[in-house]
């Protein structure tokens, strides 16, 4: 008894119909099989183009940033940085510079014809170390009384304020002196002078070049061109003494 | 009225009609294949380049930060500069020449007046004492302390916290303000 038409010959009509119409789907279903692999395929490498072209964005600005970098850099002289570096350490020390401090009043109370009658600063180590959270300028206060003529302590006050070694006078205390029939004037300063360490923070070669601003500059120009009053750095006296305790 | 006669065989027509959707099948498919080779190539093709682009801007930054580093001494000093004129600028920004404010206190103080104390404070309080010959000179050094034109520019606030007259007829008093700017 014939069940069916065998496969080899396939001449049922039914058979022939079945695979006549599965090859009209085979190319149609290789597609799909081609699209959805190539979809699998691209997927990850367009999402790897978006990261590169974003990332290809910031190397060009880095690019730039470093070109901008090089040219600033290039274009300046170090001896004349070095040299407006050194003013500027006069105005704003690395360090506290109390022997800078004390030269620079005695010669302004020299200056001016006033006498320092009392000094006094505030404890503290000598040296200042730099800490993360000290940003900017720091202060050294101080207190100290002159007494001279009134054009003299005027003078002072004046030139206080106007010496290369930063200092302010945060409040004053004048009261008038009768001597020897002579106006004298005394006047009790509580001021401060200012160090600025420098931080040792490394930088890498990408990293923005900081512009200094015409107020900057203004800055820096208006601290050199003020009197620097400090000796101390230039001519030290000599030191060694056999008996330590004996007087001067 | 005509009629049509279809002369082929239904199994002949069934047979056209599939070959013509095979035909219409397989045109779509090879559209879709090349779409998609296009899209496959394409992509690779422009991943490559960009990978290349991305390379060549590494090796690129890379040279040129071998080239900073060079400068390195340059830019040390040039960051140093650029903090202490920050820190100038703020100590400028506060420095208050109290010289100056002498110099302007004294052009209000009539010739009959005289002081015998003058301070101001870090928060610019001015406290002041001192004598006056008679009570017009008083009367005129307090006009001008407070006249809008004149001591108003430099004080606000004044008030006298004493005053009172001697037997000389003197008058002592004791004043105090605020600095105006600070």
């Amino acid at each position: 008894m014939k069940i069916g038409p065998s496969l080899a010959g396939g001449s049922s009509p039914l058979y022939s119909k079945i695979f006549s119409s599965l090859t009209i789907f085979l190319l149609p279903a290789i597609t799909v099989v081609v699209v959805v692999f190539a979809f699998f395929l691209l997927n990850p490498r367009v999402r790897d183009i978006f990261v590169l072209n974003r990332s290809i964005k910031d190397l060009e600005g880095k690019v730039a940033n470093v070109d901008r970098k090089l040219s600033i850099l290039s274009s300046k002289d170090s001896n004349m940085l070095l040299s407006q570096v050194r003013e500027a350490e006069k105005a704003l020390p690395s360090q506290k510079d109390i022997p800078g401090l004390l030269s620079s009043l005695d010669r302004l109370a020299q200056e001016t014809g006033v006498s320092i009658t009392s000094f006094q600063v505030s404890p503290g180590e000598v040296t200042a170390t730099f800490s993360a959270q000290a940003v900017g300028a720091e202060s050294l206060p101080f207190k100290m009384a002159i007494s001279g003529g009134y054009d003299g302590v005027r003078n002072f006050l004046t030139r206080a304020v106007n010496t290369n070694r930063t200092l302010r006078i945060r409040s004053v205390a004048i009261t008038a002196q009768a001597q020897a029939g002579q106006a004298s004037v005394s006047a009790s300063l509580d001021m401060e002078t200012f160090y600025q360490i420098i931080a040792k923070i490394k930088f890498a070669p990408s990293d923005r070049l900081p512009d200094i601003t015409t107020e900057e500059q203004k800055a820096l120009e208006k601290a050199s061109q003020r009197p620097y009053l400090s000796e101390i750095s230039g001519t030290r006296p000599p030191t060694g003494k056999l008996n330590p305790f004996q007087s001067f | 009225m005509a009629v049509d006669i279809n002369l082929l065989p239904e199994e002949e027509r069934e047979k056209a009609s599939q070959e013509a959707l095979r035909k219409r099948l397989n045109i779509f498919s090879v559209l879709i294949l090349i779409v998609a080779g296009i899209a496959l190539v394409g992509t690779f093709s422009y991943w490559g380049v960009q990978k290349r682009n991305e390379q060549g801007l590494k090796e690129k930054i890379k040279n040129k930060e071998a080239e900073v580093l060079g400068y390195n001494q340059v830019e040390s000093l040039h960051r140093v500069l650029k903090d202490k004129s920050q820190g100038l600028i703020a100590i400028f920004s506060k420095q208050k020449d109290f010289g100056q404010l002498l110099d302007q206190f004294s052009q209000l103080i009539p010739s009959g007046v005289a002081f015998g104390d003058f301070s101001v404070n870090e928060t610019g309080k001015l406290s002041a004492a001192g004598k006056a010959a008679s009570s017009s000179e008083f009367s005129n050094f307090l006009l001008t302390l407070v006249d809008e034109g004149k001591g108003g520019q430099l004080f606000s606030s004044v008030s006298i916290d004493s005053l009172s007259r001697n037997d000389k007829g003197e008058y002592q008093f004791s004043l105090s303000g605020n600095l105006k700017g600070k």
